[in-house]
């Protein structure tokens, strides 16, 4: 079997679309509880010093604009890598305007800032950077509080563990990763591809026993009348049935039985019966008939055919050329009942046994999730009872 | 069965087993965290054992985590992140004690830290509305521990300030681990609407299907009714060809019937009640990338099955061996034992010498 072709693995496409949207969120959202530290400290008494940090943080978080974008250039990864150190630099030395000497420096809000540009700024370039930038944009954030705050107020340098912790995860998160990477895409392709399988398998499985019901209820009724029929002139209804099938295989969909549904249930229902009648089968039809007008035309029409089978093995096996047809159903299922006081019989002693039954009564069945029963004994008549979903 | 969950590691078990790495990483960094943080800041410490015990709950919510996450326990169930979440809380819990009253600075608790680090890989194995639940508990009894501590920080900030440092770390691990669960689905369906199986595929393969049908019955049969057709007459000869080519299309279409699809994979199979037809999709898909994948190359293992019906269930064991003496590798089958754990109800692996043993079982 041929598997679908696909542009790329599904998972694998998934998984990296989850893990970058992730990282992006939490880096928002970290920045997002910056500002809300930095406000409940500084607000209230400067209202403007926390606007610029407002801008400093929209900066550090800017690289999340090239999310959206497939193929980023290095140019434009260097541009907001520029932009995202900048807001570093304005958050920290904003955040850091009231430390004096001696005063323990990076503070908290500046090591929030902090982590979240290692995580931002690893996330947006998460499918090239090599493992080696986390640790570099890590060491920016030591420089620029150096740099910026320690040295200018003679602050006391504090190490920022929370970023340390920050950087650590995502070293772990990129080495698993990577070390996971080959073997994972291979399994993530040869998944992707077992799953399209089956669900070709599943579809052709269905379509090859409908092709064989039908090919049953047609080629090999004709074939099974032509042996039997004496030598001389074709009889008129053996000449019209041979004309249908050959008609009906000339056409582009007799696999999808498209032409099946044009009645309304009701009139194709009688029509089964009356075809058998014409064969030579007394039908006797009784219970609830108006049930099956409230099944789906393509449930009837396949339910109808192996009604119509049930009642063509009746003239073929049973010995008896009367046969009775009892609708039943429930608000859930509508079952109909074929049965027969014939010679009945036992369970298939062979293979080739009651293929009839096999491939155009329990395949159509089973394709509309419905079930065909049969009970039989050799001398005492068979019962089969289809029943199908009743839902429209 | 119940129907899987709605979870990263139900639809991509490989994603399942990346994630169960992440899991052990982060659990270790939580425990490391923990640790360094303890040491480094032990002056605020107030009882010693409370803080032992408190790393010590830490330390068994990682070896949880990562021993449910593990492909091979897979799925991990609601009642596994409670236990996990219930753990890291409990933990952050005697991390608080452990400084009540003499501790000056909170940004040093390792408590939600660890919270954050032990649940680094929950958002593959969970539903995004679990995990934003967990998230909450989380976030207002870590944010309720810091205002209860608040009266001995040294800083001079309202209360709300020492609840939002702390919950810091644990809700934006939440988030974002709720953001990866919803972003995965959304992504895979997109994808998986792009590739579009759907009405293509059934019209690619009814085409198939109808002309080899056509091509196996233009050959001889309906030329043959065609011509009986036209001539309007039937001989002895006619009908005798007419009893052959019926004899000869029924045992096509028997074999036909009894095709299953397990033909289809490099297995010896036992299966006398043809019990493999009443496998899902999604546990024939499970049981072909087993077999699939054991038997590739790489591996090269050979593969046997039996499937055994029962009244109302039917119990499989599937035999994986290396013929050369060389044991199985675990770690290259592990994404294809999760999906089989995620799509039988019951499933148990058996390691002897050089011998996989998966059994499983599923409705009748």
């Amino acid at each position: 079997m041929t598997a679908v072709p696909l542009e790329e693995a599904l998972e694998r496409r998934a998984a990296a679309d989850a893990v970058g949207a992730a990282v992006a969120a939490w880096s928002v959202v970290m920045l997002a509880l910056t500002m809300a530290t930095v406000a409940t400290i500084a607000l209230p008494d400067r209202p403007s010093a926390a606007l610029v940090a407002l801008v400093g943080a929209a900066l550090i978080a800017s690289p999340v604009l090239m999310l959206p974008i497939p193929a980023r250039a290095i140019w434009v990864r260097v541009l907001f890598a520029a932009t995202s150190i900048l807001g570093l630099v304005v958050f920290t030395v904003v955040c850091s305007s009231g430390v004096h000497a001696g005063d323990p420096a990076p503070g908290y809000a500046v090591t929030l800032g902090s982590a979240a540009f290692v995580a931002i700024n690893t996330s947006v370039t998460w499918r090239t950077t090599t493992i080696f930038a986390i640790p570099a944009l890590y060491a920016v954030t030591i420089v620029v509080p150096i740099v910026f705050v320690v040295v200018p107020a003679h602050a006391q340098w504090v190490f920022d563990l929370f970023t340390a912790i920050t950087a650590a995860t995502l070293v772990v998160i990129v080495v698993v990763l990577r070390a996971s990477r080959k073997r994972a895409q291979a399994a993530f392709d040869a998944m992707t591809q077992i799953r399209a399988s089956v669900e070709r398998g599943a579809q052709q499985d269905q379509l090859e026993a409908r092709a064989s019901a039908i090919v049953h209820d047609t080629v090999l009724n004709e074939l099974a009348v032509l042996a039997t029929t004496p030598p001389g002139q074709l009889r008129p209804e053996v000449r019209r049935q041979l004309e249908s099938t050959l008609s009906q295989l000339s056409r582009e969909d007799w696999l999808l039985g498209a032409s099946a549904s044009a009645k309304p249930a009701h009139s194709a229902f009688d029509a089964v019966i009356e075809r058998c009648r014409l064969r030579g089968l007394e039908v006797t039809v009784s219970g609830e008939r108006e049930l099956v007008t409230a099944l789906a035309p393509d449930v009837a029409s396949q339910l109808f055919l192996a009604v119509e089978q049930c009642l063509a093995n009746v003239l073929k096996h049973s010995g008896r050329t009367e046969a009775e047809v009892v609708v039943l159903g429930s608000p859930d299922e509508v079952s109909i009942m074929v049965i027969d006081d014939g010679v009945g019989f036992t369970e298939p002693s062979e293979p080739g046994d009651r293929i009839g039954l096999r491939a155009s009564v329990r395949a159509r069945l089973e394709e509309l999730g419905g079930t065909a029963q049969v009970w039989s004994t050799p001398g005492a008549g068979t019962s089969v009872v289809l029943t199908v979903p009743a839902v429209a | 069965m119940s129907a899987p969950e709605h979870t990263v590691q139900v639809l991509s078990p490989v994603s399942g087993v990346i994630a169960h790495r992440v899991a052990i990483g982060g659990g270790a960094l939580g425990i490391l965290a923990g640790i360094v943080l303890s040491v480094s800041h032990m002056d605020e410490i107030s009882s010693a054992p409370l803080a032992i015990i408190g790393l010590s709950l830490v330390s068994v919510a990682a070896v949880y985590m990562g021993m449910a996450a593990s492909p091979y326990r897979a799925p991990f169930r609601r009642r596994d992140h409670a236990i996990v979440a219930l753990l890291v809380l409990v933990a952050a819990g005697f991390d608080a004690a452990s400084q009540l009253g003499t501790n000056e600075v909170l940004r040093d608790d390792w408590g939600p830290v660890s919270i954050a680090l032990v649940l680094l890989g929950i958002g593959f194995f969970r539903p995004t509305h679990e995990l934003l639940i967990c998230t909450a508990i989380c976030c207002l009894t870590v944010g309720a521990i810091a205002v209860v501590e608040s009266a001995s920080f040294a800083f001079p900030a309202p209360p709300i300030t020492f609840a939002i440092v702390a919950i810091t770390p644990v809700l934006a691990m939440g988030l974002s681990t709720a953001v990866l669960s919803s972003a995965f689905f959304r992504s895979y369906e997109r994808s998986a609407q792009a590739a579009a199986a759907g009405p293509e595929l059934r019209a690619a393969v009814e085409s198939a299907v109808r002309s080899r049908r056509l091509e196996a019955l233009g050959d001889e049969v309906i030329p043959f009714l065609s011509s009986v057709l036209e001539s309007g007459t039937i001989s002895e000869k006619d009908s005798l060809r007419a009893r052959r080519l019926a004899s000869e299309l029924r045992a096509v279409t028997v074999a036909q019937l009894d095709a299953s699809w397990i033909d289809e994979i490099d297995i010896d199979v036992d299966d006398p009640s043809r019990a493999a037809e009443k496998m899902s999709g999604e546990q024939r898909s499970a049981i072909r990338g087993l077999v699939q994948s054991a038997t590739d190359p790489d591996l090269a293992a050979t593969a046997s099955m039996r499937l055994v019906a029962h009244d109302r269930s039917v119990v499989g064991t599937l035999r994986l061996e290396r013929q050369d003496g060389e044991r199985l590798d675990r770690g290259e089958l592990a994404p294809y034992i999760a999906m089989v754990r995620t799509f039988f109800p019951t499933v148990r692996t058996e390691v002897r010498g050089t011998t996989l043993r998966v059994i499983f079982a599923y409705d009748a």
